[in-house]
């Protein structure tokens, strides 16, 4: 076990290309689903946590059951659509980054939009009337409101990136953990370990910690600068 | 009444409101309307105060005039712009200043113009030394001005405030009095709700009583003057030339209250213990069931309530003269 970690470390000291590579392909992957994913879910969120109307207890619940969804249920969905027999194949997207992408962006959204919700909902009720009160737009409410809840928000984008860097199924039913193209932290993991070579698998392990310690700083940073 | 020369006002005409949907019954058949005004005019200029107990419907009406809430039935017009301050306002994170400009930075003023208004409504509001200071560090007081500054730099014609005194302490209550009275030198309209009624007879040029979202009848006579002289025991309280003896109380008042339930009608001078005898001239008659309400002028405009037969023993018309008693001790001053 020894040499396993010896080995680990000496790909990460000797910063190995293919380590290095899958980790800053991961890290692309999750940033680029987490920014694609808070185009739509951000709004999402802000406008269930500033309005009511019918079904909107519905949606709420939609969401929060979506937060829970396996990774490989997702993946399968996105499989059904994008393989070759499926609606969209003729995208040509299955076994390619976009499809981890769209895949990754799906799994995030539930996460991030309720999180806003709630942050928003949370916000005080004279927020929204205030800022009508003294003559704001819309377009001009949406961003005030986003700016006031900009620690919340961060946090759930937060929360949605660690969410999909360490998940494996998604990744793997559609990127097909192709080497150099779509082979991801977690799917390298996987795959190292059931032919029983830790090394590459462990060093992986460890920046994918360091990830997990990054973002969990920086959220508490963020609540902490909230209060 | 303070008239500010800009000519505009709230009109209402049998409006209803309800927060629930679908409008005017709860799930248990019970109606569920928070406002139910037959009408209710509220014209430009002055300080016009909604009294009430809590939960009676004050914040539902400023918001139906704020325009933020619309009414479920009747009709409600006013063509001013009109601004309200939240009880609990919400600042905005960030500075003071960055509060205070926010309405500007939005109409995409001149950066200048910005900097100028708000200084000088800073300076006003005598927040100038926090225009710096974060929100968050702000204590209650100095929330509520800034709300208000913000809410002015925007130049209103109508100023909604909200419980203004409920996050003032006591002794600054005054304080916040003075202010008020500021804006309305300034030429705003302030419309206001409190449940203090010392507060709203100080403040107010008319005063709108709500109990349970329902037009009350104010039953009182608000004068406003002020204390000229003492004798023996009593303030005498100036209103439009005419002289009235006030408990003697120390204190700067500029309102004096009497019910119309405390004033006695006579058709001769007759002679009594009432410190206050005003030759008075009958301007107007209203029924009122089976009390009348009779509208009088001694100098000043006021109101008595006496029973049907009583007005129809003295004969009391429309321009015929008579006596109006009133004890010192029935009047409170403000």
């Amino acid at each position: 076990m020894d040499s396993v970690f010896g080995y680990a470390l000496k790909l990460l000291l000797t910063f190995d290309k293919e380590t290095y590579f899958i980790a800053g392909l991961s890290l692309r992957f999750a940033l680029t689903s987490t920014i694609f994913s808070a185009l739509l879910s951000l709004p999402v969120g802000v406008l269930l946590g500033l309005n009511r109307f019918r079904g909107r207890r519905f949606c709420i619940t939609v969401l929060n059951t979506l937060m829970a969804l396996p990774t490989v249920v997702v993946g399968l969905f996105i499989y059904a659509l994008v393989s070759r027999s499926g609606p969209l194949g003729y995208l040509g997207l299955l076994f390619n980054p976009s499809a981890v992408i769209i895949g990754q962006s799906i799994l995030s959204f539930p996460i991030i939009a309720s999180m806003v919700n709630t942050s928003v909902e949370r916000l005080d009720g004279n927020l929204r009337e205030t800022l009508v009160t003294l003559g704001a737009s819309k377009f001009r409410i949406y961003l005030t409101i986003l700016s006031e809840a900009r620690f919340s928000i961060m946090t759930a984008l937060l929360a949605g990136f660690g969410r999909v860097i360490g998940e494996v199924g998604v990744s793997m039913m559609l990127g097909g953990n192709i080497r150099w193209w779509t082979r991801t932290i977690t799917t390298t993991i996987s795959l190292e370990t059931s032919k029983g070579q830790f090394g590459l698998a462990l060093a992986l392990g460890i920046i994918l910690l360091i990830i997990a310690f990054t973002v969990n700083f920086i959220t508490h940073w963020t609540v902490k600068h909230e209060r | 009444m303070r008239d500010n020369g800009r000519r505009f006002g709230v009109s209402i005409r049998n409006l209803k409101f309800s927060y629930e949907l679908p409008a005017g019954k709860n799930k248990r058949g019970v109606s569920s309307y928070v406002l139910d005004l037959e009408e209710l005019d509220i014209h430009s200029g002055g300080c016009h105060v909604i009294l009430g107990p809590n939960g009676c419907g004050k914040t539902t009406l400023l918001k139906l005039i704020a325009g933020l809430i619309t009414p479920t039935e009747g009709h409600l017009e006013m063509n001013a712009k009109a601004v309200l301050v939240h009880q609990r306002p919400y600042l905005l994170s960030g500075t003071v200043y960055h509060n205070v400009s926010y309405g500007l930075r939005i109409r995409k003023t001149a950066k200048h113009e910005i900097e100028q208004r708000v200084l000088s409504e800073l300076e006003n509001w005598g927040l100038l030394h926090l225009k710096d200071r974060s929100t968050a560090k702000l204590s209650g007081g100095e929330k509520q001005r800034t709300a208000i500054a913000r809410a002015m730099v925007i130049r209103p014609d109508i100023l909604l405030l909200d419980e203004p005194t409920a996050s003032v302490d006591p002794d600054n209550i005054s304080q916040m009095e003075e202010l008020i009275n500021r804006i309305l030198t300034g030429g705003t309209t302030v419309i206001l709700s409190t449940h203090h009624l010392d507060f709203a007879y100080r403040m107010a040029d008319s005063i709108f009583r709500l109990r349970r979202g329902r037009p009350v009848q104010a039953h009182e006579n608000i004068l406003t003057g002020q204390v000229t002289g003492r004798e023996e025991f009593f303030n005498i309280f100036e209103t439009e030339g005419t002289k009235l003896f006030c408990p003697g109380r120390d204190g700067h008042f500029r309102r004096a209250v009497f019910s119309e339930n405390d004033v006695i009608l006579s058709k001769e001078l007759v002679k009594s213990s009432a410190r206050n005898v005003l030759a008075a001239s009958v301007e107007e008659l209203i029924p009122d069931g089976s009390e009348v309400i009779v509208r009088l002028r001694a100098g000043f405009s006021f109101k008595v309530r006496i029973s049907g037969a009583s007005a129809r023993e003295l004969d009391i018309r429309p321009g015929c003269r008579l006596y109006a008693m009133l004890k010192s001790s029935s009047i409170g001053l403000y």
